[in-house]
């Protein structure tokens, strides 16, 4: 399947599952260093043109799940994305992740919702 | 790095789509050398962890890849680059650069322009034990040297790219 990038599309993954990961996790050593939620490189793609990475290479399992906005980052830089789907083929305790990138930055992002703020005070 | 499973995931390569080695290929990367080996390995892991190809005799080969994407006659760098606005500098290499060194291409998923190199070829998933971090450094340090040098990125958006081009080793 070719990805519409910009849509809503998530496969969701149930609560027990998540929380089943989220227990026996360990923060990725590299996530820490650069303060992202997920170490990945955005030139990788996988089959279906997804940037992909592994759920070990988070900080934090609960915050990656589908359909989370997150920061992907390494050091090739820092991009914001649309988690797709955790993929267990490979892994039913480190499932790959897929990934579209949001094609704003993350500062772009930071500056409008300070906008919001300074706008409602 | 990500733990090696028993039985990784089997990568789409697009049979048909042989590059030429007049081709050139693009790599978004960090600003330094350092940081842009640690990225090469750090991928290459994952990857090895990830994904087998099939190789010509069907063995499912681990793939120790590093994404790159083709810049193909007609387009500028900067097209190829759009979605790296974050990336301060670019590898550029030709694919015959990358096949004199003894680096393979697969032709990987479902976008014409994504290819993986392989850098470390020959091991078998349940025969061979994926490369060590030392291969692996090994490996990404000569395929940086067929890159030769970062080129700043002319699709860069992520403030200041200071100091001069960083020569590779």
């Amino acid at each position: 399947m070719t990805p519409t990038n910009g849509t809503w599309v998530v496969r969701e993954v149930d609560s027990a599952t998540v929380e089943r990961l989220a227990a026996g996790h360990v923060p990725d050593p590299m996530a820490t260093e650069l303060g992202v939620d997920l170490v990945g490189d955005p030139n990788r793609e996988d089959d279906e043109g997804y940037i992909w990475t592994r759920l070990s290479r988070s900080r934090d399992v609960r915050v990656v799940v589908p359909g989370s906005a997150v920061v992907l980052g390494s050091d090739v830089g820092r991009y914001l994305g649309k988690v797709v789907a955790w993929d267990f083929e490979v892994s039913d305790t480190d499932p790959i992740v897929t990934l579209e990138l949001v094609p704003v930055s993350v500062e772009a992002v930071e500056a409008a919702l300070e906008r919001t703020r300074t706008t409602a005070a | 790095m990500v733990p090696s499973p028993q039985h990784r995931k089997l990568r789409l390569v697009r049979a048909a789509d042989i590059p030429d080695d007049a081709l050139v290929v693009l790599r978004a990367a960090p600003g330094d050398s350092g940081r842009t080996l640690r990225n090469l390995v750090d991928d290459a892991a994952d990857s090895a962890a990830t994904y087998v190809v099939l190789g010509a005799n069907r063995e499912r080969e681990i793939l120790h890849g590093v994404s790159v994407f083709a810049q193909r006659s007609g387009v500028s760098v900067s097209d190829v680059l759009i979605r790296f606005p974050m990336s301060p500098f670019v590898l550029e290499m030709s694919v015959g650069d990358l096949r004199r060194a003894g680096f393979a291409l697969w032709a990987t998923g479902a976008n014409p322009d994504h290819y993986d190199v392989q850098l470390v070829p020959g091991r078998v998933e349940g025969v061979n034990p994926p490369a060590s971090a030392k291969e692996l450094r090994g490996a990404a340090g000569r395929f940086m040297v067929v890159a030769r040098s970062l080129t700043p990125n002319p699709r860069y958006a992520g403030g200041v790219t200071s100091g001069p081009e960083d020569r590779l080793p």
